[in-house]
């Protein structure tokens, strides 16, 4: 079988499981992502999206089950897979004291690379982000598109084969958002795997290739728009379906969720 | 090792980036220092200021009459006279830090000055009072010295007539000054009249407010330094840097280790920097022993990081650590001595002072400071603090949560 015709697997998670205080954030989930696709993560407040990324990320360990990346167990090469992956947090995790500059000089330096490999990087991500006329003010002098667009970067300074993205659009105005948007599509192009995770329907439509909802800690539908679509189709009484969004509320309900 | 020094680095370049807050962190302390030395110390000066001592005298000639005549002519130091039979009774104040000094004129003072013998003027002191005796004994000494010049004079004229047998003195001016020149000699070697100042108080503390003010002020104000360095720790935590830190290779302890050593490095620098303005400025006495000043540094800011590791480690939010930073940082400073010299507390505080990182500094800074002791004589302190530091640390360690459990 050809490997376009079926993609190697880059992400394998295999039921995997957290609590807290004895309440479970994720309920014993399995999926795979395939290497150089985006994976979008949707779902409610609390649904255990942060949960799930955190557990990939190595941030968190997970109580059962496990999740190999690029075949190494978080459980057991924790540093191995630390090295391979990159991770951009929902908050604005950079040294608002120090520039654009030397946020990602630092952040590149705790991957071991030589000083001239960390002032190229940090160049070559400065301008993919359109950042580098920037270099010298200070982050806390930035606008919030260009806080993210740099907390993306710094997720960035390794070559990561994979990045986990925590809503990394939260706060931003339109334009900065569809800035991101085309950042991340350059960031795919360059064939590094995403996982991507958001309560905005529409940029879950506009990037991933591969969408799963969670729930109360658990994924109660996946697969590609299209599939899920047909899902909507033939499990719910919805006629005309018109988008992601409606099959979204039909899923997780239309109940607040703080 | 390496990633511990780059998260120094870090911390260095993001806490020199505002400078306000470290300048402010050295000049607040040597703005108190200033004001309280000042305060506590009649020798600088300032405002009005008056001082009542008793005197018993017992000079039955003009001479002590007209001392204290003299005395009564200034507007500092005011005199309450005395009977000899008050005598035990205005020592025993004086030992008792009750007053300030006791002043107690010979029966021969008369006597002995005019016939050129010198007079012996009692000067009973509280030695352990460092506000108002300076200012007696400086009023004193200059009233003496007068006295002694006016006796100088008299003496000399009198000395000429003698010799003159009353001839006019105008041709004679010169002649005169030689005798003069001569009797002053005498003079400066035996003045008319001398005080003599013997201390009553029960122990002598060689209490000196610079060399309490600084050290005391530099470790409040390091301990609110350090409190900075516990407070990035949890701004990393709150803003999310450090759940970023932990998805990389960084081992955990080097990023405690570089925000520790950070934390010390700031603590220790600003210990130097008050220590030099207080020795530049105040005139501050830096003792025999500076290895024995640069290691009880390094113990103080040692200790005071591992208590900011520790609050770190408790404190779940910058907002709680604000005002539980600022109590330990007040109780430490007035229980363990910053404000005042802790020999003058009751001796069940000075046991509970122990408690505090404070005390064991402040002794160890006033043996070196106040005391003439050496390195050897701080080593206890030294070694009490770093072993306080050290169980600090080993329960901060443990109990620090890298991440929500």
């Amino acid at each position: 079988m050809s490997k376009k015709a079926e993609p190697q697997i880059l992400a394998r998670v295999s039921s995997l499981a957290k609590s807290f205080n004895h309440v479970p954030a994720v309920k014993s989930i399995s999926f795979e992502i395939k290497r150089g696709e985006t994976f979008g993560l949707l779902g409610p407040n609390g649904a255990g999206k942060t949960t799930t990324i955190n557990m990939l990320a190595t941030y968190l360990r997970p109580d059962s089950g496990d999740a190999l990346i690029d075949g190494k167990s978080v459980n057991t090469d924790e540093l191995e897979v630390k090295k391979i992956i990159g991770f951009v947090p929902q908050e604005i995790a950079l040294y608002s004291d120090l520039t654009a500059r030397e946020n990602l000089i630092f952040f590149g330096s705790i991957y071991s690379q030589s000083k001239t490999v960390i002032q190229e990087r940090t160049d070559e991500l400065l301008e993919f982000v359109g950042l580098k006329d920037e270099t010298k003010k200070r982050v806390k002098q930035f606008s919030g598109g260009m806080k993210r667009r740099l907390n993306i970067a710094a997720g960035l300074m390794n070559r990561p084969v994979f990045l986990m993205m925590d809503e990394p659009t939260v706060g931003i105005d339109p334009q900065s958002r569809e800035n991101i948007y085309e950042l991340i599509g350059r960031i795919k192009e360059q064939g590094t795997t995403i996982l991507y995770t958001s309560h905005y329907m529409e940029e879950v439509e506009k990037l991933c290739d591969t969408i799963a909802i969670m729930d109360h800690g658990t994924i109660i539908a996946s697969g590609t728009l299209g599939e899920l679509l047909k899902l909507k189709k033939k499990t719910h009484k919805v006629y005309r379906p018109s988008g992601l969004e409606e099959l979204f509320i039909q899923l997780t309900g239309s109940h607040l969720r703080d | 090792m390496l990633h511990a020094f780059r998260v120094f680095k870090k911390e260095m370049l993001i806490t020199l980036r505002d400078p306000v807050a470290l300048i402010w962190l050295l000049a607040l302390p040597i703005f108190i220092i200033a004001i309280t030395s000042f305060a506590f110390s009649g020798s600088y000066g300032g405002g009005k200021f008056e001082v009542t001592i008793p005197v018993i005298n017992r000079d039955s000639g003009p001479m002590g009459q007209q001392l204290l005549d003299a005395i009564g002519q200034q507007d500092t130091l005011k005199i309450e006279l005395k009977t000899n039979d008050q005598e035990m009774g205005l020592r025993q104040q004086v030992a008792d830090g009750k007053t300030v000094a006791l002043l107690i004129l010979p029966a021969d003072l008369t006597t002995q000055v005019s016939t050129g013998k010198q007079a012996e003027l009692q000067l009973l002191t509280d030695t352990n009072e460092t506000t108002q005796l300076p200012m007696v004994t400086s009023i004193l000494g200059s009233l003496i010295s007068t006295f002694n010049s006016i006796t100088l004079s008299s003496r000399t004229v009198v000395q000429y007539e003698l010799d003159t047998q009353g001839l006019s003195l105008l041709p004679q001016v010169g002649a005169i000054g030689e005798q003069a020149s001569k009797i002053a000699q005498t003079l400066q070697q035996r003045p008319s009249m001398l005080i003599t100042e013997t201390p009553l108080s029960t122990t002598d503390t060689g209490y000196d407010p610079v060399a309490q003010n600084v050290p005391g002020y530099a470790i409040m104000f390091m301990l609110f330094g350090v409190m900075m360095g516990a407070e990035a720790i949890l701004m990393e935590k709150e803003e999310g840097t450090l759940r970023r830190l932990l998805t990389t290779p960084l081992p955990r302890w080097s990023f405690l280790a570089g925000k520790l050593m950070s934390n010390f490095i700031i603590g220790f620098s600003q210990l130097v920097i008050i220590f030099a303005v207080g020795h530049l400025i105040f005139g501050l006495d830096l003792g025999s022993s500076i290895p024995g000043l640069i290691l009880i540094s390094i113990a103080t800011a040692f200790a005071a990081n591992a208590a900011g590791m520790l609050l770190a480690s408790f404190i779940k939010t910058r907002r709680q650590l604000g005002p539980v930073s600022t109590f330990f940082i007040l109780f430490s400073s007035a229980l363990g001595g910053s404000w005042w010299p802790l020999f003058i507390t009751p001796q069940w505080m000075q046991n509970i002072a122990k408690v505090t990182i404070t005390a064991w500094a402040m002794e160890g800074y006033s043996n070196l400071l106040m005391y003439g002791k050496g390195i050897v004589d701080i080593l206890p302190q030294v070694g009490a603090l770093l072993f306080y530091g050290a169980v600090l640390f080993a329960i901060g360690l443990k109990k620090f949560q890298f991440k929500e459990s």
